[in-house]
């Protein structure tokens, strides 16, 4: 007894001092995991986004799938880019799927398949309060179907909590409602919104939140295949000099193979007259009212 | 009077600590805050990019087919009667144009100003600039952050720059 009468001062502060030791201790380590899980947060957008912008640069047009697919039903309007949007339990709405004719290997060019990829967004049942919001979560799925084959599922990111594209035409409007878009859009924009997985605050001063509850990333893709001029090679060797039609220029050539805007307005009946080979026997692929179990 | 010092000594040695952590753990948050707005500063100037990328090289080559083989005549910046940006339709027309952009983050928003500029450059060396029309233009775009408060820490700054030639750039439909 005599000894903690002795030593009550530096008894007491040690001990003040060790339980204050823990709480700092503790808040580093929180902010040691809130840093890793954003970091893995942003690295685990970046990478779909990579993905996407590689299947969006390499988009066909519909009459370059038809060519390669043959005709599909009636229509050959599964071949074009299309968007489908849902609304969340949080009441906004995104973009549950995408989907479009892309090159299987960018490497190989004109060389390489084509085939169809379709990322297909849907709840996780999970739910992340962001500014006194409830928002449902989401995961994305990347869907792939190569003529003949069957759909498969490419790999799936989850941890989004909004999920946008949108797809800009020639002259600049913005289009993000469902449906199919034909020309095939010059532009599109995907913009992808995850939660981090925050470690839980256990002090009042931990649960001060970053302002940046999210981690936001976006990507504006530029659909080289819309406007590069189909049939054509990259410089046009043919024309004499300039481009055609300037003042005092002769009379230009006339180009074959395409239009300037790709040929994807072109023969949109599609009904495979390009084609020449047979397309898939019977509706492989869901059509934009196929739910997503057509999967 | 020793129990004191010592007392002293450890609550000194404390709050040096706590500081130096406190310090350690603003700096994690204000990098990851950064980071974001690096990438949003980013995503606005490829966006703007993007838009360039998509007009034709010049004036002269709209809705022309084919690849133009001798420089344009046309000077830099809009043309007569674009007088929005839904009116530009080659490359250099938003020369010199300075608009702000918003990005939405959560319930707040971020500001950029971005600034286009267009130049010709010599063919044979990008980098260099050229007084006279050329075959090569370089577009620049400029993305620096307005801060709604002080900030502790540099506002985020991104400069893009692409070289493009009339091979490079849209067949301008418009």
């Amino acid at each position: 007894m005599a000894f903690i009468l002795d030593n009550l001062t530096a008894i007491l502060v040690g001990t003040t001092l060790l339980v204050a030791l823990l709480f700092v201790q503790q808040r580093g380590q929180q902010s040691a995991i809130d840093a890793t899980t954003r970091y893995q947060s942003q690295r685990m957008t970046s990478a779909l986004a990579t993905t996407i912008e590689r299947d969006v640069e390499n988009i066909r047009t519909k009459d370059q799938t038809v060519a390669a697919f043959g005709p599909w039903g009636a229509t050959a309007s599964a071949y074009r880019f299309s968007l489908r949007r849902a609304t969340g339990t949080d009441g906004e709405s995104y973009t549950s799927q995408f989907s479009f004719p892309t090159l299987k290997d960018p490497a190989l060019g004109d060389a390489s398949p084509i085939l169809i990829v379709t990322y297909h967004v849907e709840p996780t049942g999970a739910t992340v309060r962001l500014d006194g919001v409830d928002r449902p979560m989401y995961q994305v799925t990347r869907y792939e179907f190569e003529r003949g084959g069957p759909v498969r599922a490419q790999g799936v990111t989850s941890g989004l909590v909004d999920f946008e594209v949108a797809a800009f035409a020639d002259d600049g409007s913005e289009i993000r409602s469902s449906g199919w878009i034909d020309p095939t859009p010059q532009r599109v924009q995907v913009e992808l919104v995850a939660a981090p997985d925050r470690p839980e605050a256990r002090t009042s001063d931990q649960a001060m939140t970053s302002t940046f509850g999210t981690s936001r990333h976006a990507r504006m893709i530029r659909v080289r295949g819309a406007t590069a001029q189909g049939g054509l090679p990259p410089v046009d060797t043919t024309l004499p000099a300039g481009i055609p039609d300037l003042p005092g220029d002769p009379a230009p050539s006339t180009p074959t193979g395409g239009t300037a805007s790709g040929g994807g307005s072109t023969g949109s009946t599609g009904g495979g007259s390009t084609g020449g080979s047979s397309g898939p026997a019977g509706p492989l692929y869901p059509t934009i009212s196929d739910s997503a179990s057509a999967f | 009077m020793q129990q004191t010092l010592l007392a002293l000594a450890a609550i000194l040695v404390f709050s040096l600590y706590a500081l130096g952590r406190h310090r350690t753990d603003n700096d994690v948050d204000r990098r990851a805050i950064g980071v974001e707005v690096e990438l949003a500063a980013t995503d606005a100037a490829q966006a703007r990019m993007a838009v360039l990328e998509a007009l034709a090289f010049d004036e002269e080559d709209v809705e022309r087919t084919g690849v133009r083989r001798t420089p344009p005549t046309s000077g830099l910046g809009p043309d007569a009667g674009e007088t929005t940006t839904l009116a530009y339709d080659d490359i250099d027309d938003w020369h010199g144009h300075v608009d702000t952009v918003s990005v939405a983050v959560g319930v707040d928003a971020l500001r950029f100003i971005v600034t286009t500029e267009v130049s010709f450059v010599d063919t044979a060396a990008p980098d260099t600039p050229s007084a006279t029309p050329t075959l090569a233009k370089k577009a620049r775009v400029f993305v620096h952050e307005v801060p709604e408060t002080a900030l502790d820490r540099a506002p985020a700054r991104v400069d893009l720059r692409r070289v493009v030639t009339p091979a490079s750039v849209a067949a301008s439909t418009r």
